[in-house]
């Protein structure tokens, strides 16, 4: 496993996986998972779980050492700049800030909050905050508990002789009525 | 549209025979009842389409409100995202119900104050499962408009911003939008 992912690192990784996907079909190596709405995507010692929403945006939590959510909307954003924004799911809503990276085309933002304990069945939706208006994404949260389990759980196999590294949980068990 | 909470703070006013000022300075209108010369009441408020309208209000205190069609619970706290061009921030906002409709009054209208910069101010509120109400509000005028009422309000000595009384909080396919 790549090991040291960080900060603007962490999100180069994502960029050049996202390209990655986009220019050609999956590595031999990397090991992709469907639940419900949500993909498992887990290569390069880089554990994925995301979902894609109709205007091609995504929503994931994305971990290496570290795991954390993040978004990708198709819209520009500065380089470090950081920006605000209400989350709204069944069961909270809550202000966040998230923070831009950018990696040539490729623009993503990292939720400075752990957004696990909210999410849970339904929707997420975000309004961030651009220029005195709002960008709202929208995301279906069917799948999100297994998915991110799924990869927290496979990178923690993956690192067995180190420290727990996840400072962000995945989101909570659901209620099961087995 | 006139405002509702001006409709408000008029009915809680008392005194003799009125009269009217009405004024409009950009995407901003201000309503000023007067008791002979001195302000009785006032508002300075705009609007973005039927039942959204944001502005200030001074009946017995002077406040900023929102109106939204979205309907809110009497005395209950809600909490949204304000957003300008230059700077955002968490509020949360009282619902206040009237014969006439839903009024939310902000808890921090200094808060407020701050965000009125730039020409547009944006209010995020969480309606539950990812959905948002979203209302979008001119500032073309505001500056000029809010003087006209809330400057006239304080050298008439009255106050500005009620002031938060504790009451407990509440909370209340897929694509992106620009609102």
């Amino acid at each position: 496993m790549r090991a040291g992912w960080a900060g603007s690192s962490l999100f180069r990784a994502i960029a050049l996986m996202v390209l990655a996907v986009l220019a050609a079909p999956a590595a031999a190596e990397t090991q992709t998972q469907v639940y419900g709405q949500w993909h498992t995507d887990i290569s390069n010692g880089l554990f994925d779980a995301f979902t894609v929403n109709n205007a091609k945006s995504r929503f994931g939590l994305l971990c290496s050492e570290k795991c954390v959510y993040y978004l990708m909307l198709n819209k520009p954003c500065k380089e470090g700049a950081r920006y605000s924004a209400m989350v709204n799911t069944a069961g909270d809503a809550r202000v966040v800030t998230l923070t831009c990276y950018r990696d040539d085309r490729i623009y993503i933002f990292r939720f400075e909050a752990d957004l696990g304990p909210i999410l849970a069945g339904g929707d997420l939706g975000v309004a961030l905050a651009f220029d005195g208006q709002f960008n709202v994404a929208t995301f279906s949260l069917t799948g999100v508990i297994d998915a991110t389990r799924a990869i927290v759980d496979a990178q923690r196999d993956s690192a067995r002789a180190t420290p727990p590294p996840t400072s962000m949980t995945p989101a909570p068990p659901a209620p099961r009525g087995r | 549209m006139l405002p509702l909470i001006a409709l408000m703070a008029m009915a809680a006013t008392t005194g003799g025979p009125a009269s009217e000022q009405t004024q409009s300075f950009g995407d901003w209108h201000t309503h000023i009842v007067l008791n002979g010369a001195s302000m009785q009441s006032g508002s300075a408020y705009t609007e973005d389409g039927p039942g959204t309208g944001f502005g200030v209000a001074c009946g017995r205190v002077c406040t900023y409100y929102l109106v939204s069609p979205i309907p809110c619970v009497d005395g209950t706290e809600y909490k949204a995202l304000a957003a300008s061009p230059t700077d955002t921030g968490e509020i949360r906002l009282r619902c206040m119900h009237l014969d006439v409709g839903d009024g939310l009054i902000p808890q921090d209208g200094a808060r407020i104050e701050e965000l009125l910069t730039g020409d547009t101010i944006s209010f995020a509120f969480p309606l539950g499962d990812g959905q948002f109400n979203i209302s979008s509000f001119s500032l073309n005028g505001a500056k000029q408009a809010l003087t006209a009422v809330i400057g006239r309000w304080k050298q008439e000595g009255g106050t500005v911003h009620a002031p938060d009384d504790g009451s407990k909080a509440a909370d209340p396919g897929l694509n992106d939008t620009t609102l």
